[in-house]
């Protein structure tokens, strides 16, 4: 062991009798500061743990390919004088302890009683990049770099940083960031009251945090956020990605495979999600935008609005309007209270809202609205065969536009307004009453139509 | 020198430097001194109608030493050659009592913060109250581990900005509930 010792009069007093002199001496400042360095070079073979605790300074950790760690530490002390200072940082201890593994710890005296002693330890140690690694700190920052084996890092009250990494990495934090940019294999992240930020991690990424915010970009084999009180965001995710927070926006984009968002009071809005995408949340609005896949999307409180999907969508929200363009499959949409603004629907369309209108534009499959003092408007997709319509409502009109050419057996009810149709209806059964029933162009598919308080138009394209 | 006077912010030898120009500055009016020389200027006329009118030069060396303490002093005010002024580890006196005062000013308005939040906070079953209760509850225990740790160690400059972080944090959080609870 060599250990090395200096004294760092900083605080020589300002008693120049030449002005030049006293002016280029450092400012008077009434303590004195210490640092003892410490430095030991220990044999540790490929693929053994290293271990190290430390408290009250940063832990800084290379790697290299020789199978020996060399251990710096420098312990900075602070005191009245220079000899209390000496005297403390003397019994501050770098304990290292050699076996199978190797352990270095920061002893500390068991007792000290003056209010005017200070200190602070930091590491700088360089390791064999094979060696599985484990830091304890508290009270300052930690920093890995090129580690190639696998990391288990605890702390609190400082920053966490891992880079060009490999293997299975741990980290655990609070009250400070973490940050791990670019690891080849798993990464597991808790953190709590700060930041944590991932990129470039190949394998899988499973992060906790709360009262903190969550920024991921390109993971490899898939994502689990499981998060409170932050904001959120995500991009370049190979795998599928499941998230869950709470009073914080979710931000998704470019997802490759399946995304799950689950958020309470919180937005969510995803962006060129490869899968299929199950968006929920509540008091906070849904927004998404090709989604190659089938698409979920569920709130309470808050609108939804959304286009191009490749498969088929079910949306369900309340007390806010819902807004979905170009679905290739079918659209199941359950809304209270909140309007309903569907087109370019490949498929079925299902759509049930109160208090509030609907409006079915280009849809190419069977239209079933069930509404409740909401007026219902729907377009049939021009040039499309025959689909069944069935509409109800109450304290609403109803208005549907048909394709010319196609026929329709046509049955209409209102209670309290007046049936119209535009395109020819052969009536069948009597006319007058509440009820209106016939064929258009000689019949086909179903045209149910079925209000109270509402008229009801039939209107050729 | 707007952007010498930056530089030594950041660099402390540099600072002594520019210090040490400025006080020559300030000091050097004070040495002035005037006296009679009658015969001086007679002895220029004289001289100078002597000897033919020559060509204003400026030597080349002049421009050469010129440029020499230009480069001189602003790469003593760059040191390249030096390490990085080490960061600071510890608080002063002074600092360490402008830190306990602020934090006393802290712990104040966190008081005050919470006396208002308290009625609306206690009775509300809002989810939102919850987050903000565990958020509140969560920065007492840190800031409780904190001060603990600062009792031994007063003068350590980190842990002094952690402490001092976390008691923004929570009247930041008392101030946010404030507006946004209900």
């Amino acid at each position: 062991m060599a250990s090395e010792r200096k004294v760092r009069g900083k605080y020589s007093a300002c008693t120049a009798a030449v002005l030049l002199i006293g002016m280029w001496a450092a400012p008077a400042v009434a303590r004195e500061e210490v640092q003892r360095d410490f430095h030991k070079t220990v044999a540790l073979p490929s693929a053994h743990l290293f271990r190290i605790e430390n408290s009250n300074g940063n832990v800084t950790i290379h790697t290299h390919s020789k199978p020996e760690v060399e251990i710096n530490a420098s312990i900075h002390c602070s005191a009245d004088t220079a000899s209390e200072a000496q005297s403390f940082c003397d019994q501050i201890q770098i304990v290292v302890d050699e076996g199978t593994s190797l352990s270095v710890h920061t002893q500390y005296p068991s007792h000290w009683s003056s209010h005017s002693l200070s200190h602070v330890v930091h590491y700088d140690i360089s390791m064999p990049q094979s060696s599985p690694l484990e830091v304890r700190n508290h009270f300052g920052a930690v920093t890995v770099t090129d580690l190639h084996a696998a990391g288990i890092i605890r702390n609190n009250n400082g920053h966490v940083t891992l880079s060009s990494t490999r293997s299975r990495q741990e980290v655990e934090n609070s009250f400070g960031d973490v940050e791990v940019r670019g690891n080849d294999g798993d990464v597991t992240i808790r953190n709590g009251n700060g930041g944590v930020t991932a990129t470039d991690i190949t394998g899988a990424l499973e992060i906790t945090n709360r009262f903190g915010q969550v920024r991921v970009s390109r993971t490899g084999h898939g994502l689990t956020i499981r998060s409170n009180n932050g904001n959120i965001q995500v991009e370049h995710v190979t795998g599928a990605a499941v998230i869950g927070n709470s009073f914080g926006p979710v931000l998704v984009t470019d997802g490759k495979a399946d995304v799950t968002v689950q958020n309470q009071n919180g937005e969510v809005r995803a962006t060129d999600v490869a899968g299929t995408a199950d968006l929920r949340t509540s008091f906070g609005s849904i927004n998404f935008s090709h989604v190659g896949k089938a698409l979920t999307a569920r709130a309470q409180n808050a609108a939804i609005v959304g286009d191009t999907v490749g498969g088929a969508a079910v949306v369900e929200t309340t007390f806010g309007r819902v807004e979905l363009r170009d679905v290739k499959g079918g659209a199941r949409v359950t809304a209270g209270n909140s309007s309903i603004r569907l087109s370019a629907i490949g498929g079925e369309v299902y759509a049930k809202t109160s208090f509030a209108p609907t409006i079915i534009s280009d849809a190419a499959g069977p239209i079933i609205v069930e509404s409740t003092n909401g007026s219902v408007t729907v377009e049939s997709k021009p040039g499309a065969r025959c689909q069944p319509v069935a509409l109800s409502t109450s304290f609403g009109p109803i208005r549907v536009t048909v394709p010319g050419g196609i026929g329709y057996n046509v049955s209409s009810r209102t209670t309290f307004g007046k049936i119209r149709s535009e395109p020819d209806l052969t009536v069948t059964g009597s006319i007058g009453g509440d009820a209106l029933n016939g064929k258009i162009g000689g019949g086909g598919c179903d045209l149910k139509l079925i209000d109270q308080n509402g008229s009801i138009d039939i209107l050729k394209r | 020198m707007p952007d010498a006077r930056e530089h030594a912010q950041r660099c402390e030898s540099c600072a002594r430097q520019l210090h040490l120009w400025s006080e020559i500055s300030r000091l050097a009016p004070a040495l002035h001194e005037e006296w009679e020389s009658p015969a001086l200027w007679p002895a220029i006329r004289a001289a100078m109608a002597e000897e033919p009118p020559a060509r204003r030069r400026f030597p080349v060396w002049r421009w050469a030493l010129a440029a020499a303490a230009l480069v001189t002093f602003a790469v003593s005010l760059t040191m390249p050659w030096r390490a990085k002024p080490q960061a600071r580890e510890f608080l002063t006196d002074d600092a360490l009592h402008e830190v306990e005062q602020a934090e006393s000013a802290y712990s104040r308005s966190i008081d005050r913060l919470s006396k208002l939040a308290a009625p609306q906070f206690e009775q509300s079953h809002d989810p939102l109250a919850d987050a903000y209760r565990e958020k509140l509850a969560l920065l007492d225990t840190a800031i409780a581990d904190l001060k603990a740790n600062v009792e031994n160690n007063r003068y350590n400059l980190y842990l002094q900005n952690q402490l001092a972080s976390l008691y923004r944090e929570k009247q930041k959080t008392l101030q946010e509930w404030l507006k946004n609870g209900k």
